[in-house]
């Protein structure tokens, strides 16, 4: 179907997207906590996850937890009643606050002590 | 001012799929592309198919897909369009030839939300009565003229045909919001379920592609919030 692209359609694709990944990641992250058995392991999936690949994954986590989660209430309040007018501006107002939360995050996930 | 008008056309009498063809087309600024599209048919090639009747965007009969968009031929000036503008029937609809589409699942799900007056009670001597107040919460939705520009736009629509739409959910609210109507209860349930109201994403086409401004979403946000009530009231 081609059919225009708009902001709301634009915001619905994000939102699918973003949800279908934040589900599938679950699935090892669960895992990785029902391994976490006794110190030594905890320590090895500690070290693991401080990888700058792993790293870096986290990082990106942030940013599509950021997005959904921001979206998310963007839909909330305009469900709930905020005028119609708003979305567009809700959206960009989000995915700027998203990417301003992110853009500050990067020195602590990315080299901050762990 | 010199357009071409890229038309997608389908006769079933002969094409096996849709073609496109190109029409020079001359056109004033202030003429609307309905214009356009009759001096087509009448002076060029005579078996070019759409629909029209009042030519004042008051029918709905001329939504079709213009430049990726729902919109109304004749309510579109050819002075706001680029050189080059592609005609397509309205999208999610089956095709009957070039720009006309079969209507008929659209006003489907326009019946099955009751869209009448429901009121039992014994007739007044005159009219119902309403105060201004309450005539102003149905003065946004009275106004749909029917065109499928809101549920041919509607992704949700694309990818599931038994969702309801948007134009049957404006239609229900308009009467779940109408003073004068007791069908309230009955037409909820009618919008409830997992081909209605609670189906929408809030993607907003609607209302972008609404010829009459109608705040599409914001009467589907106002039926899901009564079904949501309903369901946890435990729909006495
Ligand atoms: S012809 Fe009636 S709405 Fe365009």
């Amino acid at each position: 179907m081609r059919y225009r692209l708009t902001t709301g359609f634009f915001a619905f694709i994000l939102n699918r997207l973003s949800g279908v990944i934040l589900a599938v990641f679950l699935i090892p992250h669960f895992f990785s906590l029902y391994f976490i058995g006794d110190a030594a392991r905890y320590e090895a999936i500690r070290d693991f996850y401080n990888t700058p690949v792993m790293r870096f994954s986290e990082l990106a986590l942030l940013g599509i937890v950021l997005a959904h989660g921001l979206n998310g209430i963007r839909l909330i309040l305009l469900e709930a009643g905020a005028p119609t007018r708003l979305q567009k501006v809700f959206f960009w107002t989000a995915l700027s606050a998203g990417a301003l939360i992110l853009l500050i995050s990067i020195p602590h996930m990315m080299w901050g002590a762990r | 001012m010199d357009k071409i008008f890229r038309i997608k056309r389908f006769d079933p009498e002969k094409d096996n799929a849709a073609r496109w063809e190109d029409f020079p087309v001359e056109l004033g600024p202030h003429e609307r592309l309905l214009d356009g599209l009759v001096r087509t048919k009448e002076f060029t090639d005579g078996s070019l198919t759409f629909r029209r009747s009042c030519a004042h965007g008051m029918c709905g009969s001329c939504a079709m897909k213009i430049n990726g968009r729902s919109r109304l031929a004749c309510q579109t000036l050819a002075g706001d369009m680029p050189e080059l503008v592609v005609f397509e029937p309205l999208p999610a609809f089956p095709v009957i030839k070039d720009l006309v589409v079969d209507m008929e699942p659209f006003f489907e799900k326009i019946k099955s939300v009751m869209p009448y007056l429901v009121n039992d009670e014994p007739l007044p001597s005159r009219e119902r009565p309403q105060s201004p107040e309450e005539m102003e919460k149905i003065l946004d939705s009275i106004r749909c003229i029917l065109c499928a520009c809101c549920t041919s736009s509607c992704p949700v629509y694309w990818g599931d045909k038994q969702y309801l739409g948007p134009a049957a959910l404006v239609k229900a609210a308009r009467f779940v919001l109408d003073s004068r109507d007791r069908g309230g209860k009955a037409r909820l349930d009618l919008v409830s379920g997992a081909h209605g109201a609670a189906r929408c994403h809030s993607i907003y086409n609607c209302v972008e592609a609404c010829p009459r401004d109608i705040d599409v979403t914001r009467h589907i946000a106002i039926l899901k919030r009564q079904t949501l009530k309903r369901g946890l009231r435990g729909a006495r």
